[in-house]
């Protein structure tokens, strides 16, 4: 069954026009990703109406193609210009810039596209050789395991948010809360609609989306002014040399590959957590005095983790439907509007679009190698866009594809006030991605919660039944006390330190 | 997490250029002293609120260029920026009505839509 799926995934993503989906997106990835300021959750959000004429499979390779592009293309900013185009590539800044400075570029940049593209084949390859394991485990799991994996996923967000644990608490919650307005499940008890149709299916998640990574983006970059390109910009150095350098690195760069897939696959971690992994682990075990003044091998260590992680960050969330990243979560976005279920689905009935998904992601890291390469004379045009020029066109393309979703007007004000909560969100130190945690697990844990009582006749014992619910009730335990007691353990060490 | 991909710690809290608000910019066109005294990101949140309440009324596919217009004419963009970014604003409108069968026409005002 898997290996008939897997021949049918590669039979999907060659053919016409999914692969050509797949250009695009890798292309328009490395476009946004080069923009400081932009980033792939935002450059998915607005993609994602316009991707509702497309079937699944090639909306949501469009989607996984801007995701892997936009991971190289970040690295262009921080090379030429000391501003990484995402926080993915901020590791980059570090050896890139100096780089640069010393007429390099060229070396750099085709550095960093060989180490994006070979640590996306890796880490894709791996993936695929791991699959069977993934859908054998996610087949092992019912209704009362989906329930504590939603309820695992929830916990997480003592890991995510940052700071404040009661504002994590509290943007998770909210985010909960929104998800019980419509009809509810199970039932055909109405829930906050305030005797409005229009609220009967509850809000969509993608206009929520939308409203979070867009409006709210660009509310935050409304107070900056105009193109962030400063100095004069060359494009020096040899291409070849770069893309030969990376190659003649081969232990940095497999090891970043694989740190970034690790890190990816852990719900609560993404690329701007792994690049730095990686380069610190670079400088460790690389007898290197360059570091921080052009060590090539710092470039390679960045870039490659970075883009490894895209494939780790599909494990938990096309399987759980967890999103590990603001990224997975607009990915989560388009499955659900495409209709496709993360979870037992994806790895049964639909097991061939998951590896179609595979399949696209390793042929575009073909493309980003070829574009990378490719472009790279041309990559200082892509930093001297003028972000003001680029607020009103996200804006339009945000309301114009809220009200395109449903056709109705609830979209575009869900989209609206979203917007205005998420940026206060940010500027109050809030966790979005608590909050998006809360709107994705929400209904998946009401929905099989409410499913294995039924099965149970009310017994709450169902949820400690099999060994994999007793493992989850145990992983989530550790996850909710581990900030307890590394708060204890910090304090001791404080107390015997004084 | 969230910064990778953007989440929370944003792109945009990495680029490193001054965050602070852009207030008031160099007197090249009058605008009204309310509007001018405005910050950016009050004005670009009145902007996008009176766009969702202009195209509530009159359309989505009315309310994208006055509010192209208005937020290049606030910003004291190029003449030459504005009329370009108006007109690829209503050929995003377009496109969505074409490829995706969007009534993007239709509004309080055109509940049948305009055309």
């Amino acid at each position: 069954m898997v290996s008939d799926a897997f021949l049918e995934g590669i039979q999907i993503a060659l053919s016409w026009p999914t692969i050509g989906w797949m250009v695009v997106g890798v292309l328009l990835g490395i476009v946004i990703g080069a923009i400081p300021g932009i980033g792939p959750n935002l450059g998915m959000a607005v993609a994602l109406p316009l991707t509702l004429p497309l079937g699944g499979p090639n909306a949501i390779i469009l989607l996984v193609g801007i995701y892997s592009g936009s991971m190289y293309g970040g690295s262009i900013a921080a090379i030429l210009m000391n501003v990484p185009g995402t926080a993915a590539a901020a590791a980059t800044t570090f050896d890139g810039y100096p780089l640069s400075r010393q007429g390099q570029a060229s070396f750099a940049l085709s550095a960093s596209a060989l180490s994006s593209a070979v640590a996306g084949f890796l880490t894709v390859a791996a993936l695929i050789v791991i699959s069977p394991g993934i859908v054998a485990l996610v087949l092992l799991l019912g209704s009362p395991e989906y329930f504590l994996v939603a309820v695992l996923g929830l916990s997480m967000i003592t890991i995510v948010a940052r700071g404040s644990m009661v504002k994590g608490f509290v943007a998770g919650a909210f985010g909960l809360l929104v998800t019980t307005i419509g009809i509810a499940p199970m039932s055909s008890e109405l829930r906050f609609t305030g005797g409005s149709l229009v609220l009967y299916d509850g809000l969509s998640f993608v206009a929520a989306i939308l409203g979070l990574f867009a409006i709210a983006e660009m509310l935050k970059l409304a107070g900056e002014e105009g193109s962030i390109a400063r100095d004069e910009i060359n494009t020096s150095g040899s291409v070849l040399a770069g893309a030969s350098k990376a190659l003649s690195k081969p232990i940095p760069l497999v090891k970043s590959a694989f740190i970034g897939m690790f890190i990816g696959s852990l719900p609560g971690s993404g690329a701007s957590v792994s690049n730095f992994v990686a380069y610190g682990e670079a400088m460790r075990s690389t007898a290197s005095d360059r570091f921080g003044n052009g060590e090539i091998t710092g470039v390679i260590a960045a870039e490659a983790s970075n883009n490894g992680t895209v494939g780790g960050s599909l494990i938990p969330a096309l399987s759980f439907g967890i999103p590990g990243s603001g990224a997975t979560a607009v990915l989560l976005g388009g499955l659900l509007m495409h209709g496709l279920q993360p979870g037992p689905d994806l790895f049964s009935s639909d097991l061939h679009l998951t590896y179609s998904i595979f399949v696209a992601l390793f042929l575009g890291n073909v493309i980003i190698l070829v574009l990378g390469l490719g472009l790279i004379t041309r990559a200082e045009y892509l930093t001297r866009i003028n972000t003001e020029y680029l607020i009103p066109m996200i804006v339009v393309l945000a309301v114009a594809g809220s009200f395109t979703l449903r056709n109705n007007w609830v979209d575009v004000a869900t989209v609206l006030v979203l917007g205005a909560i998420g940026y206060y969100m940010f500027k109050h130190d809030y966790s979005v991605i608590a909050f998006i945690l809360g709107m994705v697990l929400g209904p998946i844990a009401e929905e099989n919660f409410l499913r294995s009582l039924q099965l149970s006749d009310g017994s709450w014992t169902i949820f400690v039944a099999s060994w994999p619910s007793r493992l989850l009730v145990g992983l989530i335990i550790i996850v909710l006390l581990g900030p307890v007691v590394q708060n204890w353990r910090r304090r001791r060490h404080a107390g015997d330190d004084s | 997490m969230d910064g990778e991909d953007g989440g929370e710690e944003s792109d945009t809290a990495k680029t490193g250029i001054d965050a602070g608000e852009a207030t008031t910019k160099p007197d090249r066109r009058d605008l009204p002293p309310v509007l001018d005294r405005l910050t950016a990101r009050q004005f670009t949140f009145g902007a996008i609120a009176g766009y969702v309440g202009v195209a509530y009324v009159l359309s989505i596919l009315v309310a994208t260029p006055l509010f192209v217009l208005t937020y290049g004419y606030w910003n004291r963009q190029p003449r030459w920026a504005v009329v370009g970014l108006t007109v690829v604003s209503i050929g995003i409108c377009l496109l969505f009505m074409s490829i995706a069968n969007a009534p993007l026409d239709r509004s309080l005002l055109f509940p049948r839509g305009m055309f």
